[in-house]
């Protein structure tokens, strides 16, 4: 693939050659962030889950969870490779750190986690968009002030395959 | 009289409920007493590299004598609020002690 010049362009921001890229066309890496939130947010009692941690997910870079909080989540991306494994095709992989609040007891903690892999494990491709390859660490911290309060750690691998020099195909 | 008893002697002035002390109720076992001591209740950001949990790290601190017998587990009543005893320092001279408290029991 060529990079984008002059003349190639035409009004439509689309190649001249009819491939798909335009300005305001999320990435591929956006569409799965996307779709991992949308999948996280699905972890309520309502559906079935021990907890309502997909009440409130939240992105890094978000302000702090308030006093009042009892349950919440916080994720962010870590470390990104990408390796060419064929001609005109690359495949990315990148880690998600995953911060799981509980403000209670040790067994809403367990209960929190359990429903994070329950709810991970109901579509590893993110609906064919990429592959939740697997758990890579989890830890977990607490501190006990005003309330009990735990942190738990969760970080996995996710990889997809785009063309190559292509983020948003 | 030494130094210390002379210090001692002085902890019921800064532990005097009509200026900056709180009179709260220690309730150890079956047995209530009121006692006089400063309570703070400090921000604490847990986390907050990530984004954090907004909490506060409420203490109390008093005359040693007057809660020598306390255990983790007692509550401590301070206004309205109940607060259970996490942690018990006892400062080195033996004078006084900090109440680490939590409204969460241990």
């Amino acid at each position: 693939m060529t990079t984008p010049q002059g003349s190639d362009w035409n009004t439509d921001l689309q190649w001249e050659d009819g491939l798909e890229w335009q300005t305001e066309t999320p990435s591929k890496q956006e569409d799965i962030i996307v779709a991992y939130k949308a999948l996280l947010e699905t972890i309520l009692k309502a559906n079935k889950y021990n907890t309502d941690l997909g009440a409130l997910v939240k992105e890094w870079g978000s302000p702090p969870f308030p006093s009042d909080t009892t349950i919440g989540m916080v994720f962010r991306t870590g470390q990104f490779n990408t390796d060419a494994i064929s001609f005109g095709c690359q495949e990315h992989r990148f880690t998600v750190e995953n911060y799981i609040l509980i403000v209670g007891t040790a067994s809403d903690k367990r209960k929190a986690i359990a429903d994070f892999y329950q709810c991970i494990g109901t579509d590893l491709t993110l609906g064919g968009l990429a592959n939740i390859s697997f758990s890579l660490a989890r830890s977990a911290e607490v501190e006990h002030n005003r309330k009990r309060a735990f942190w738990i750690k969760i970080e996995i691998s996710i990889k997809y395959v785009t063309d190559n020099w292509n983020p948003y195909d | 009289m030494s130094l210390k008893t002379q210090m001692a002697a002085d902890l019921p002035t800064f532990f005097n409920a009509d200026e900056f002390a709180d009179a709260a109720t220690l309730t150890h076992g079956s047995t209530a007493t009121t006692v006089n001591g400063i309570f703070a209740d400090s921000f604490r950001n847990f986390n907050a590299e990530i984004g954090g949990y907004e909490t506060t790290a409420p203490q109390f601190e008093c005359a040693y004598s007057d809660v020598d017998d306390a255990d983790h587990g007692d509550s401590l009543v301070i206004g309205s609020v109940t607060y259970y005893i996490i942690g018990i320092q006892k400062s080195e001279d033996g004078l006084t002690a900090i109440l680490i408290l939590s409204e969460d029991a241990p």
